[in-house]
């Protein structure tokens, strides 16, 4: 009998803390396809490339460092649901293999808490799981007709774009694109899809955020009648979902007509939909946006 | 007294007799440029640091310098022990601003101290004649040129990521809603930091060690920042 594939699943601060429908589909989806999801005992924050990279890079790399460890501990690839945390292990790795002086910091720093140094980390983004270690072929054969007709608007996110070179900055976007349509659903072209959702910006200047960047991204989706918009990052998550409304009451923005907005979810939830797993079973109703449009158009 | 001509006093005996005698209020040694030591001590010591200076190796007082770090303010003894110079550091934090007078060892010490005050608000203690002395006539109503606000290097859109990190090792709290709804979904109990206290104190005992603390005025033993 062929062992399990076993991770270290990476859940980050968002997923455990808001978002406990994508943990349920995750594992659901792993379960199906015979993988393992392991959790990484006390893993921090990644942390965060936003605010504690720019207050300090020796704190970041340390925290980092540490959650990178724990998984070479397991003995496993780590992998990250999160588009943020991605980018800051995938950095954080990379400067581990090439800056000596900061090397030596972090070295130095983790021993003090028994730590080791990660040496030479697995580190896998979920959507290359799905579209590689699981394989597009496989979720093709395995999906069900649940998604047929479903219009989906793939928002990659900025850090999915992370490689080591432009020729390959394309790739993970485009198996995102190749996961969507394998699971049943149809990916539509709209124009602003490359362009960023605003999170970033959020902690800085709401407005801002919502207005110039969030505002412009929805009316290109709505334009294209996408039925919802799939992440691959729960902080983008959040902010289309959470924008949304507060776009409505805070700005008076009406993008959809006196609509009710447009649901947002988790390319883990949607390959978990495309199984045929029930939208309560791994409790999709938890999402705050309009949930309830997506699940009335599910064959 | 040190009985050495001063023209032969080393950079290391002064160091050794502040040690010696400062204990736990000698914090630290480092060095700006060339021959330039820098002896950090406790701000409650600095009388003492002065005077052994002074007593002990007949130095001279050039001046007395402040920097808003942000953070807190950094004192700056400047002082000359013939050819060799060196400097005496106190931080004061921005909090309280005052840290105690050197005029009773150096009187002409208060020229530089009354400028302190004008320029930071910094107050010194025990100051015989605690006057404006450089500024404008106009800016000495509590307007400081140089005092930057009480605000440190962490933005206020930082905070709450810096205070969840360094109290949970998360920047976002488990609420009880949260928690039920994992119940009614079957999940796992959760295995990272905010459920594992020593993983936390494993994430501030990184915190101490990369001197972050310091560098943005977290007191980890209130476990807030300062400000």
């Amino acid at each position: 009998m062929e062992s399990r594939k076993e991770y270290a699943v990476y859940w980050g601060c968002w997923i455990q803390a808001r978002m406990p429908s994508v943990e349920s589909a995750c594992r659901m989806v792993f379960d199906r396809y015979g993988l393992t999801a392991r959790d990484m005992e006390g893993a921090s924050c990644c942390p965060d490339p936003v605010v504690t990279e720019r207050l300090q890079r020796e704190l970041w790399l340390s925290l980092a460092a540490r959650n990178l460890s724990i998984a070479e501990n397991m003995k496993m690839d780590m992998v990250t649901l999160c588009n943020g945390c991605y980018e800051t292990l995938f950095e954080a790795r990379d400067t581990l293999r090439t800056n000596d002086q900061l090397r030596g910091v972090v070295e130095k720093t983790l021993a003090t808490v028994g730590r080791n140094m990660p040496s030479n980390p697995g580190l896998r983004h979920i959507v290359e799981v799905l579209a590689q270690d699981i394989g597009i072929e496989k979720i093709e054969r395995s999906r069900t007709d649940t998604l047929k007709k479903l219009k989906v608007a793939v928002h990659p996110g900025c850090h999915l774009y992370r490689a080591h070179d432009r020729e390959t900055s394309q790739q993970k976007p485009k198996m995102f694109e190749d996961v969507v349509a394998a699971a049943g659903a149809e990916p539509i072209k709209y124009r602003l899809r490359r362009f960023c959702c605003g999170y970033p910006h959020r902690v800085v200047e709401e407005e801002f955020s919502l207005k110039e960047m969030l505002a412009r991204k929805l009316q290109s989706i709505w334009m294209s009648g996408a039925d919802c918009i799939v992440v691959a990052c729960p902080a983008c998550n959040i902010q289309f979902e959470f924008g949304q409304l507060e776009l409505k009451r805070k700005y008076q923005f009406d993008l959809d007509g006196g609509g009710i907005g447009i649901p947002v979810i988790h390319v883990v939830e949607l390959v978990a939909l495309g199984l045929g797993i029930k939208p309560e079973e791994f409790g999709m109703t938890s999402h705050r946006g309009p949930i309830q449009n997506l699940i009335g158009k599910l064959k | 007294m040190n009985t050495l001509p001063t023209a032969l006093v080393k950079e290391t005996e002064v160091a050794k007799a502040l040690r010696e005698e400062l204990q736990a209020d000698f914090v630290d040694e480092s060095r700006m440029f060339g021959d330039r030591p820098i002896f950090l001590v406790r701000k409650d010591a600095i009388i003492q640091a002065v005077k052994i200076l002074v007593d002990d190796f007949d130095a001279r007082l050039l001046t007395v310098t402040a920097v808003d770090n942000g953070v807190d303010f950094e004192l700056i003894y400047h002082l000359a022990i013939k050819s060799l110079v060196v400097n005496l550091k106190t931080l004061v934090p921005k909090e309280d601003s005052q840290v105690s007078s050197i005029t009773g060892v150096v009187p002409g010490a208060i020229s530089a101290e009354r400028e302190i005050w004008d320029l930071f608000q910094i107050k010194f203690e025990g100051i015989s004649d605690a006057r404006a002395y450089i500024a404008p006539y106009e800016w000495r109503d509590a307007k400081s040129p140089l005092r930057k606000p009480l605000a440190g290097i962490v933005g206020s859109y930082q905070k709450p990521t810096v205070e969840k990190l360094m109290q949970t090792g998360q920047v976002l709290p488990i609420t009880s809603s949260i928690i039920k709804e994992r119940e009614k979904l079957k999940l796992p109990s959760i295995r990272s930091t905010p459920t594992q206290p020593d993983a936390v104190k494993e994430i501030r005992t990184i915190a101490h060690e990369v001197k972050f603390d310091k560098k943005t005025g977290y007191d980890l033993d209130k476990n807030k920042l300062r400000y």
